[in-house]
């Protein structure tokens, strides 16, 4: 060990005396070139700027958060695979599982088709840009706000109350296959699905509570004095305490807010409406329009609580919401199967074959499992 | 000695925060000094990530920060000797390479990697964003490259280089600012 302390002591000079522009050569470093028969072929080379130049490259072709990120993938590959052993010992049957989930796993990882549903995953992008993966425990503390993340699925902010001098926004992003939530600092719940971002403010400040989304998110509003308003492409939704759901996708026409309690504002275009619970407000972005219906509030809040519910819904709106939880692409081969309607629930934690399994059993179609996509296609 | 201990769990952030920190002080000295070692630079990482999740598991995180250097210098050396030992059995089936790594090139390594990280360290001192340009440009990325990658101007970059290489000239040597000079003008 102690020529291991005097190799580091000697390295750490030479680098000194580079920086410094000595030539390599003090009593220690004469006295290291006697005792080791590799010092000059090093010091030799290490004093050339090719030489040193090739070295700096090499050492700094690597990161060590880079390094910290494939470390937490390797104890949570290993965590798996810990499970998947347990399992195997158990029975013949649980090992059939295991491997099951495996290859699914395996799957999941590549280009290929994921059988497995989505999980509780997202990342955080700071006021800074930099991002933050919420697979692991996060705990941030800077005096009067903190940030505490239970990889779980939740995210939680809370301030001191005292004002902050300036908003700074964070985006918490949940990709195709995640969900999240997160409570902000003013106490309000939101629930994001699939394919969903919220930019919120750490603190709030100024005279509303505003929150910018894309995607789709239900909310539960806590009660303050400053309005709390959403907003997304085309839309704002005002509340002063409620729960309602907002679905907003950049590759859907319309732009929908359901209220399951309260009373909200919903201004799109030129249109306002106030909505009573059970009432749910569409916005058409080709022509502006803005109507409210009378709806079934659950249908549209049912998969924050792990369910898929659909009543007259058409196949095609159906295979987006899969497809979003699912990461996978529907290849529907015939128009008519877009506007085939589908009633019933399902749950959100199956996998992908059992879905398309009880959706074929009550529609006309036939789902076929290809290499990095599922075909649709009529009986 | 210090640096072996039995610490809080490793599953909670208090944990998961020292490992990161472990990762941003070692990682690199560790992976540059084992690809010296074994001389694939994808193993060298392979052997470092291994020896971290061993340490992990069972539950050891070296505390010390004068101390843990020389251990995990130690344990990655281990590694890499075992790594050289299989992958030598397998090849000796065909050849006969001489398989030892000698005393003093594993010391001589130490010192390297040490030199290398300290003359590293005065160019992350540079400000955050001249720091990222001269990184570039000392990875070879010619100025276009580098004004698309930071989502930068053209004239920025440039700016920013001929910054970068002025607090160099005071920082290091005329030796190292030469390399900059001839590499990046």
């Amino acid at each position: 060990m102690e020529k291991i302390k005097n190799a580091i002591k000697t390295g750490r000079q030479i680098g000194r005396m580079l920086i410094a522009e000595e030539k390599p050569d003090s009593p220690e470093i004469e006295k290291w070139r006697e005792e080791n028969s590799e010092a000059d072929a090093l010091l030799d080379d290490i004093a050339t700027p090719e030489g040193l130049g090739r070295r700096l490259t090499g050492f700094r072709s690597r990161d060590g958060r880079d390094g910290y990120r494939t470390f937490r993938d390797n104890i949570a590959r290993r965590r798996r695979r810990r499970i998947l052993r347990v399992g195997a010992v158990a029975a013949a049957a649980a090992c059939i599982v295991a491997a099951g989930i495996f290859v699914a796993w395996r799957l999941g990882d590549g280009a290929e088709l994921n059988l497995q549903p989505g999980s509780a995953y997202a990342y955080l992008v700071g006021g800074d840009g930099q991002t933050i993966d919420l697979g692991a425990p996060l705990s941030i503390d800077s005096g009067n706000t903190r940030i505490v993340n239970d990889p779980s699925g939740s995210i939680r902010y809370e301030t001191d109350g005292a004002e902050a001098a300036e908003e700074v926004a964070n985006i918490l992003v949940v990709p195709r296959r995640g969900e999240y939530s997160i409570t902000l600092s003013d106490g309000t719940e939101v629930w994001l699905n699939s394919e969903s971002r919220l930019s919120y403010p750490v603190a709030f400040t100024g005279s509303v509570r505003r929150v910018v989304l894309e995607g789709e998110a239900y909310f539960e509003v806590a009660h303050g004095s400053r309005p709390f308003i959403v907003s997304v492409a085309g839309m704002e939704v005002e509340v002063l305490g409620t729960s309602f759901n907002v679905m907003s996708y950049a590759t859907d026409d319309i732009r929908q807010v359901t209220l399951a309690e309260g009373s909200v504002r919903v201004r799109a275009g030129d249109g306002e409406a106030i909505l009573a619970p059970g009432q749910q407000a569409s916005f058409d972005r080709n022509d502006s329009s803005l109507r409210v219906d009378d709806v079934n509030a659950e249908l549209y809040t049912a998969w924050k609580n792990g369910e898929f519910i659909f009543n007259n819904e058409d196949l095609e709106t159906v295979l987006n919401k899969l497809s979003r939880w699912f990461d996978v692409e529907f290849d529907i081969r015939s128009d008519a199967i877009r506007s085939l309607v589908f009633t019933g629930s399902l749950k959100r934690y199956t996998t992908l074959n059992e879905i398309c399994d009880i959706l074929s059993r009550s529609n006309s179609v036939d789902f076929i499992f290809a290499d990095n996509k599922v075909v649709v296609r009529e009986k | 000695m210090a640096v072996e201990s039995r610490n809080k769990p490793n599953d909670t952030s208090a944990g998961m925060a020292r490992w990161e920190s472990l990762f941003n002080v070692h990682y690199r000295e560790l992976c540059y000094f084992a690809e010296r070692l074994v001389g694939d630079d994808a193993a060298a990482e392979d052997i470092v990530q291994e020896l971290f999740v061993s340490l992990y598991e069972k539950n050891i995180a070296p505390e010390h920060m004068d101390s843990v250097r020389p251990y995990l210098y130690r344990a990655t050396r281990n590694r890499c000797v075992d790594y050289q030992r299989q992958h030598q059995l397998k090849k000796n089936k065909y050849s006969e390479l001489p398989t030892n790594i000698s005393e003093d090139y594993i010391l001589a390594a130490i010192a390297e990697t040490e030199a290398v990280a300290l003359i590293s360290e005065a160019i992350d001192s540079l400000p955050t964003e001249c720091g990222k340009v001269m990184t570039l440009f000392m990875k070879g990325f010619n100025g276009a490259e580098i004004a698309e990658q930071l989502s930068l101007s053209p004239s920025t970059v440039r700016a920013q280089k001929r910054r970068g290489i002025s607090l160099l000239r005071d920082k290091l040597p005329p030796l190292v600012f030469i390399l900059f000079f001839e590499t990046f003008m």
